[in-house]
């Protein structure tokens, strides 16, 4: 063998190794950026575990603080991030009474709004009524009725009286007149047209015209077209058979502690049901392709506009509810994408600011 | 009790809650005394205790001054009889 034929060799010998010491060294370097990546993930989880857990133990402070009894759900991107009952479903048995949770079955009152409006929507796509609609089409002895449309009923600008103020405080329990209840309303005189207004009159009158164009009960059709598409579960129509019950010391006229009758509360207020199903129903509202909820609340973000049972309040949509001791609300922010949902059988609970409080403790994780 | 009894009790229920003093009859709820959502529910759970009767929200929500308050008051006693 030659010195030429040697040196080639040793050549080719050399250039293998160092091929071998790059590979060597990528496959290592592969694999503790590997490591870290697991490790740094570990941590990333490790440390949002902390942080929520830390969110979850102030949450818990706070309500103990205010005497917070109910359920609490929240969830950012449609994920539930914490979900809790605090307190008992009976106020009236006292610690004989099981606990609020998940299950529990709250009677929602105004909250029940949204539905109702859904539904005129939903009839208006399949091209059975038009919101452009005067409600003289449904009602013919409406005194108001060639000046008002459906619009009106829903963003609460028809200047309608409160039926609730014509009804007496110890009616409001039992079964009301529906016909006799009806035909206050619609003599009625409104004042303030064109004036947003806070009236369950006008979301009494579109129930009952969600029943006259689809020849269903008020409620079966909202069970069919609006629950089941929203994969909800638990849902009912009758407060007085909810899981809750409050307390008001003071309540002469009411000694068992009845909540409003669904006769009372009709397409105003009669829906019951879970907070996590409201949670399905909130993920459903504001990400449904087929109707887009945001066109009717104008272009103007800084303005505070009410329609279809929702406020817009900055990044805000929700509403309140409450019944003669439950006390609600429901929001979702556009711009964080958490929903908060706040459900209370105690009268004085202040929903809105428990509701703030939820969101506040847990933005910072 | 007569109106000027109902508006004294008023008007301690609504310094001791609110945490305000020299409140009178034409004293604003909103403009004098910027009462919040929160303290709302207590001023409403305070009036109860004190007068023993129960007050449908939406009508303290509707009042402007503590002397409408007082003839709210009022007029719930004279109802209950």
């Amino acid at each position: 063998m030659g010195k030429k034929q040697q040196n080639k060799e040793k050549e080719q010998k050399t250039k293998i190794s160092k091929k071998q010491f790059f590979l060597t060294v990528l496959v290592l370097l592969m694999v503790v950026v590997a490591y870290l990546a697991v490790a740094f993930r570990a941590w990333d989880v490790a440390g949002a575990t902390i942080k929520r857990r830390i969110a979850e133990k102030q949450i818990d402070k706070y309500m103990e603080q205010v005497g917070f009894n109910g359920t609490v759900v929240a969830a950012r991107d449609g994920e539930i991030i914490f979900a809790k009952g605090y307190g008992r479903v009976d106020l009236t048995k006292g610690e004989d009474a099981s606990r609020c949770s998940m299950d529990t079955l709250y009677p929602i009152f105004s909250l029940s709004k949204q539905f109702t409006a859904y539904a005129i929507l939903q009839l208006e796509q399949e091209g059975k009524l038009s919101r452009t609609d005067k409600v003289s089409k449904y009602f013919e002895n409406c005194k108001y009725g060639d000046d008002t449309t459906l619009e009106e009923l829903l963003n609460l600008t028809a200047g309608i009286p409160e039926y609730m103020d014509d009804v007496e405080d110890y009616e409001s329990y039992h079964s009301v007149d529906r016909d006799a209840l009806l035909s206050k309303i619609l003599n009625y005189t409104p004042a303030g047209k064109g004036q947003f207004k806070y009236s369950n009159s006008n979301y009494f009158l579109l129930g009952l015209i969600i029943e006259k164009v689809s020849g269903m009960t008020y409620e079966d059709y909202i069970q069919e077209n609006v629950v089941i598409p929203a994969g909800m579960e638990k849902v009912s129509f009758d407060p007085q058979a909810a899981d809750t019950k409050g307390f008001r010391p003071y309540d002469v006229y009411n000694p068992d502690n009845t909540e409003y009758h669904a006769s009372y509360a009709f397409s105003a207020g009669e829906l019951c049901t879970t907070a996590i199903n409201l949670s399905r129903w909130q993920n459903f509202l504001y990400s449904d392709k087929a109707i887009d909820i945001s066109q009717c609340f104008g272009d103007n973000p800084n303005e505070t506009v009410y329609n279809l049972g929702l406020v817009r309040a900055g990044y805000y949509y929700g509403h309140t509810g409450g019944g003669r001791f439950h006390r609600h609300s429901m929001w979702y922010n556009t711009a964080s994408h958490v929903q908060v949902i706040v459900l209370s059988n105690n009268a004085y609970c202040d929903s809105n600011t428990v509701s703030l409080a939820v969101e506040h403790y847990l933005s910072k994780y | 009790m007569d109106r000027e009894e109902i508006l004294e009790g008023v008007i301690e229920v609504v310094e001791k809650t609110l945490k305000a003093s020299d409140v009178d009859e034409d004293t604003f709820m909103q403009d004098d005394l910027h009462i919040e959502s929160l303290d709302f529910y207590s001023l409403l759970a305070n009036l109860e205790k004190q007068f023993k009767i129960r007050i449908p929200e939406r009508y303290l929500a509707e009042v402007e001054t503590v002397g409408d308050i007082a003839d709210l008051v009022s007029d719930i006693r004279s109802k209950k009889g």
